[in-house]
């Protein structure tokens, strides 16, 4: 069993523990879920999905993992499933998906960065479930090949070729779409918590 | 021990300059990072779902007036007189809407808006009375303090903020209280507290007599703070309501493990009809629970997306719109498939 004091006090229910849980990966699994769903799925749901799933299932998690690999190993199931839901309603037309604008829409630079997001899901949407997963912990989230590894419970080795695979396989999704990093996104800081 | 390799077959072994160049670049991959972040919106929208307890924010009390939906709203900040003098807010259409803000310490009102149809207005510490009797369909007053919202149409309340309580008492009417982490309906008479470290309880008070009914009228409300500390609950005589805003740990781990059976239901795939059967058996038993927007929302999209029952979705539709935020966007999709011509 989990020494984790968190992980002892989600195990009794304790809500403040559900809380810190909250606080300190919200926005973790709130990104992966952005990164690893897709542009169909909506992520706050999703996450907060992961969440329900985490305390539910918080008594059987024996703290053999990092509480941030056990909640990843939940955020992979939970969107698989939500992409599965998703797929599904949209094959039979229950979910209506905007198709992205054209250059032409008015210049809002929120309309244009949620269209390029959107742009860009696709892209990753066309790569292999474990294509998906490694490129977004190695590439995008930024993790050594060994703690992706350990994160997705499969050798370094097998990272490594999965990853090339990825990445090739973005290249053409890339070029598809003619998608270049635009000037702006250059220019962006991107901010990351220390680790 | 291996022959050591052919330096010309070494050289043919290498990656070409073409396979050597990086599949993609440090500035895609960086762009890519900060394109797909989570939207400000979608942290802010997980945010309120957190259980709460030490996550209130330290309350700015906001009340928030609309006397009709759908405003535009007009930017022209007013900053009312001095603590404890009453204000009037005028709309064109004659509906008057009466703050009479009393300050508990250095408190005041604040009109952040106004339009010809309503009025925002923001208490920062003290008390409000407003009264309103709205004419016309669809018209409402919304006050939202803090992340504490009530809704109502037509009656007489007050809202108070003592630090970090807010107290919210109905004379006469009917207000739907929201918070970040539940609902309730509060009927003349009842009063609420919260947000509280422990224990939140509505009691029910004496409805006081209101004599005339006019449109607007105006009352100021008695020039003393309101008490800081928490109604203790009571028993016997006295009619009272369940424990809001804070359900015990106890009863909100029955509704997670309620909640969890029903979501297990769902990821089984079940017959919709027997989602919407184990909605309704949670809701009956934990109609306080946080989870029961969850609960509607489930219920609203079982309804409209299996089952095409656009009708029997209305209700809960109609109760996430009020809820705002989030809600309202996700129940708006909803909307517009029952909307959508066949």
């Amino acid at each position: 069993m989990s020494t984790d004091p968190l992980v002892k006090a989600l195990q009794r229910g304790d809500l403040g523990a559900i809380e810190s849980l909250y606080d300190a990966h919200a926005d973790d699994v709130l990104r992966w879920v952005v990164r690893l769903g897709g542009p169909h799925l909506s992520a706050e749901d999703v996450a907060h999905e992961v969440f329900v799933q985490a305390i539910r299932s918080a008594c059987r998690f024996r703290g053999e993992s990092s509480v941030r690999t056990w909640l990843f190993g939940i955020t992979r199931g939970t969107v698989a499933n939500a992409r599965r839901r998703s797929a599904l309603r949209r094959f039979v037309g229950l979910d209506r998906v905007p198709e992205p604008h054209g250059t032409d829409r008015p210049a809002d630079h929120l309309a244009i960065a949620a269209q390029e997001r959107r742009l860009l899901q696709s892209c990753l949407d066309e790569l292999t479930t474990r294509q998906r997963e490694v490129l977004v912990l190695v590439d995008l989230e930024e993790l050594s090949t060994q703690a992706a590894a350990e994160m997705l419970k499969i050798p370094a080795g097998t990272v490594y070729s999965r990853l090339h695979g990825a990445r090739k396989a973005l290249r053409r999704a890339l070029d598809a779409r003619g998608w270049s990093p635009a000037g702006s996104a250059e220019n962006v800081v991107l901010l990351r918590r220390p680790r | 021990m291996s022959e050591p390799v052919d330096p010309r077959i070494a050289q043919l072994l290498q990656p070409t300059p073409a396979e050597r160049a990086p599949v993609l670049e440090d500035r895609e991959l960086s762009a890519m990072r900060v394109r797909l972040q989570p939207t400000t919106m979608e942290r802010r929208s997980l945010r309120p779902r957190r259980l709460p307890r030490r996550r209130w924010p330290v309350m700015a009390v906001a009340a928030v007036a609309l006397l009709a939906l759908g405003l535009a709203w007009s930017q022209r900040p007013i900053d009312l007189p001095s603590v404890g003098e009453i204000a009037v807010l005028s709309t064109v259409d004659g509906q008057v809407l009466t703050p009479a803000a009393v300050a508990t310490g250095a408190g005041t009102l604040v009109v952040e808006a106004r339009s010809e149809r309503g009025a925002r207005v923001r208490l920062d510490e003290g008390r409000a009375v407003f009264e309103v009797d709205p004419r016309g369909e669809g018209r409402a007053l919304v006050v939202v303090a803090g992340e504490v919202e009530v809704s109502v149409t037509g009656t007489r309340f007050s809202v108070a903020r003592d630090g970090e309580q807010v107290h919210v008492r109905v004379e006469r009417g009917a207000v739907a209280v929201q918070w970040p982490g539940g609902a309730r309906n509060l009927r003349a008479g009842e009063r609420w507290s919260g947000p509280v470290p422990a224990v939140s309880v509505v009691e029910a008070v004496p409805a006081p007599e209101v004599a005339s009914r006019e449109p607007a009228a105006v009352e100021a409300v008695p020039l003393k703070p309101v008490p800081p500390k928490t109604v203790p609950p009571k028993t016997g005589s006295a009619k009272t309501g369940s424990a809001e805003p804070r359900p015990d740990p106890t009863t909100a781990r029955s509704a997670a493990r309620a909640w969890a059976r029903v979501l297990d239901g769902v990821d089984s795939g079940v017959a919709p009809e027997r989602t919407v059967s184990a909605v309704d058996a949670f809701l009956a038993a934990h109609a306080t629970s946080p989870l029961h927007f969850e609960a509607r929302w489930l219920r609203a999209r079982t309804r409209v997306e299996a089952m095409g029952d656009c009708t029997g979705a209305a209700e809960d539709i109609a109760v996430l719109r009020s809820a705002g935020g989030r809600w309202k966007a996700q129940v708006d999709s909803l909307k517009m498939a029952c909307d959508r011509p066949l």
